[in-house]
């Protein structure tokens, strides 16, 4: 997908603090549940949404390597925090603190995810935009996608090193 | 049968329906009017419909079921999707999803939170965003539990720490003490070993000296018997001495005795010279009277001649023999002076004699006194043999003994690092799950 090709309108929207964005998919990331609020503020009908992949709903200004790691750590059996831009059917987009978690059967193995999404604060937003265009920035830097991918996550994983605390601690401290 | 009121509906529209089309068949047969078969076309369409729309509701109310009878069943991810109803029965769907999306929501953030409390991290709350009514309230009763569940544990971190470092100063400083007493027990060691040789070494010096001791004192008693000798050979000395002495004495009286003899014997040569004088005169006097004779007196006037010549023999004789007296006179003073000289220096010889023994005395004593002197100090030196002997087995002792205190410190410095090692996996053992960041 031609991140340049996506119509943005550079409108946001914004969601209850009692509201919550639920989505599920199946394992390849492809959408087999939405609830309301997320038909609502994604501008999208549930029988345009069902079936299609997740990243319908990203946003050109979220680093590739926030999703690396999301995947990552939801194909490993755990649960993520991460602050994501998503974009609406329309172009306008939203901020939310989405929070993804595999979904496991009787056996262990994980049957699908989950992910419930909530109206961040805007101060945690801040900060995570300014972080996120730090990453971006050298994503942007390299030729090739995979390589940009791999600098910004190295990136990502040095600044927690040197910060000193896990991912899931950062997250919740924004 | 107890039927629901959309099996009674489902077959109201079914006899509605029947009749409607009853109706229209009797209508079309009878062909008695339009309106009529109009109405029943209707009554049959509204069956119809009715039915139809029975059917759909019934399928809907039966998705519904099934999800609900899963979520009952403790399944809270299963949603109802492909909503086409709208109304009642679209909020109803919407209703049963926004249920199943708090619980599933509710029960993800409790389990997350409970997890990660498990693991003894207490960032991890449940979020109350989204979360309405008593799904909020049970999240925030939830909340203040596991907050006061990390105040708790912080205490506890704080409290073990606190004891795990008391302890560990407490054992530093045992594994100080230990390591000093270790230097010591090794000083004390090398010192006590130190001292058993040099005792030893000391030992053997007084036995040596003990033994030279003896040797010097057994010389003194030598010394001490040579000194007695001689001082009985000097005695013997001054005894002969004193009985030259009395000798040279009676030699002295002998010799005046002699002295007198010849003095006797002179007086008597005076006399015999005196005789000899007259008798020289009488023979001059017989030769002149002898001449006045003549011829007769011839004869007379020989033997006066010879007596003259015996008178003269015998005076130039006791001449002889007063120089010989005198010569004697003279050699028995010289005697006399020698006598009385060699008594003399016997004197001294005999007072020089006399001193020499009170001397060798006096020595004699002296050395027996530092032969006893000797002894004791070959007595003494032998004690201090012993002593040092002693000396140098309790110093092997020490020795022994600070070796077992050096193994002792040793064993107890390493038992109070294994120690402190315990303390810090005990601290972190107890602390590991509480322990906050």
């Amino acid at each position: 997908m031609a991140r340049s090709d996506v119509h943005l309108t550079g409108v946001e929207r914004t969601f209850g603090r009692d509201e919550i964005i639920v989505s599920k998919t199946d394992l390849k990331g492809r959408i087999i549940y939405a609830n309301e609020v997320f038909l609502s503020i994604a501008g999208y009908s549930e029988r345009e949404i069902l079936g299609q992949p997740h990243n319908a709903i990203r946003h050109p200004a979220m680093p590739r390597c926030v999703f690396k790691l999301l995947w990552d750590t939801i194909q490993s059996g755990s649960e993520i925090f991460a602050y994501v831009l998503n974009r609406a059917k329309n172009g306008d987009h939203y901020w939310v603190l989405a929070h993804v978690t595999p979904t496991f059967d009787g056996q262990g193995n994980i049957v699908s995810y989950h992910s419930n999404r909530r109206s961040p604060k805007r101060e945690s937003v801040a900060k995570a935009e300014a972080l996120y265009n730090e990453l971006l920035a050298i994503e942007a830097a390299h030729e090739d996608r995979k390589q940009g991918m791999e600098a910004s996550f190295k990136a990502l994983v040095d600044k927690l090193q040197a910060l000193g605390v896990p991912y899931d601690e950062f997250v919740f401290a924004l | 049968m107890n039927s629901s009121s959309l099996s009674k509906a489902l077959w109201s529209s079914v006899v509605c329906a029947a009749a409607g089309l009853v109706l229209l068949v009797m209508e079309l047969v009878s062909g008695q009017g339009v309106a009529q078969s109009l109405v029943a076309g209707v009554v049959l369409l509204a069956g119809l419909s009715g039915l139809v729309f029975t059917v759909k509701t019934r399928a809907n109310a039966l998705r519904s079921r099934e999800v609900l009878t899963q979520a009952a069943a403790g399944r809270l991810d299963v949603r109802l999707v492909g909503l086409t109803e709208g109304g009642v029965l679209g909020e109803l769907d919407h209703a049963i999803n926004r249920l199943l999306d708090l619980t599933e929501a509710f029960t993800k953030e409790a389990d997350a939170a409970m997890a990660k409390t498990a693991e003894g991290r207490y960032f991890r709350h449940i979020l109350l965003e989204g979360l309405v009514g008593e799904f909020s309230d049970h999240a925030r009763l939830i909340n203040d539990a596991l907050a006061g569940m990390e105040r708790r544990s912080k205490e506890f971190v704080t409290e073990a720490t606190g004891v795990g470092n008391t302890i560990k100063h407490m054992s530093q400083a045992v594994a100080a003490t230990a390591t000093e007493l270790e230097a010591t027990a090794q000083q004390m060691s090398s010192i006590a070993s130190q001292t058993s040789e040099q005792s030893a070494t000391v030992a053997r010096a007084a036995g040596d000296a003990s033994s030279h001791v003896e040797g010097v004192a057994a010389a003194a008693e030598q010394v001490a018997g040579g000194i007695r000798e001689v001082a009985s050979r000097i005695q013997a000395s001054a005894d002969m001495a004193q009985e030259t002495v009395r000798v040279a004495g009676e030699t002295d009286e002998a010799i005046h005795g002699l002295l007198e003899a010849a003095q006797k014997i002179g007086d008597v040569v005076n006399m015999i010279t005196e005789i000899a004088s007259q008798t020289n005169l009488l023979a001059l006097n017989a030769t002149i009277e002898a001449a006045r004779a003549g011829e007769a007196g011839k004869g007379f006037a020989v033997v006066a001649n010879e007596v003259k010549h015996l008178a003269n023999q015998t005076s130039r004789a006791t001449d002889d023999i007063s120089a010989q007296i005198m010569g004697m006179r003279e050699a028995t003073g010289h005697a006399v002076e020698a006598v009385r000289a060699i008594a003399g220096m016997i004197r001294d010889i005999n007072d020089n004699s006399t001193g020499i023994a009170a001397a060798t005395e006096q020595q004699s004593s002296a050395v027996a006194e530092i032969s006893r002197s000797i002894r004791d100090v070959a007595a003494s030196v032998q004690t201090v043999a012993n002593t040092i002997g002693d000396v140098s087995q309790v110093a092997g002792t020490a020795t022994e003994a600070a070796d077992q205190v050096l193994v002792a410190a040793g064993d107890l410095a390493a038992r109070t690092v294994g120690m402190n090692d315990d303390i810090d996996a005990f601290v972190v053992r107890v602390c590991s799950g509480i322990r906050n960041q």
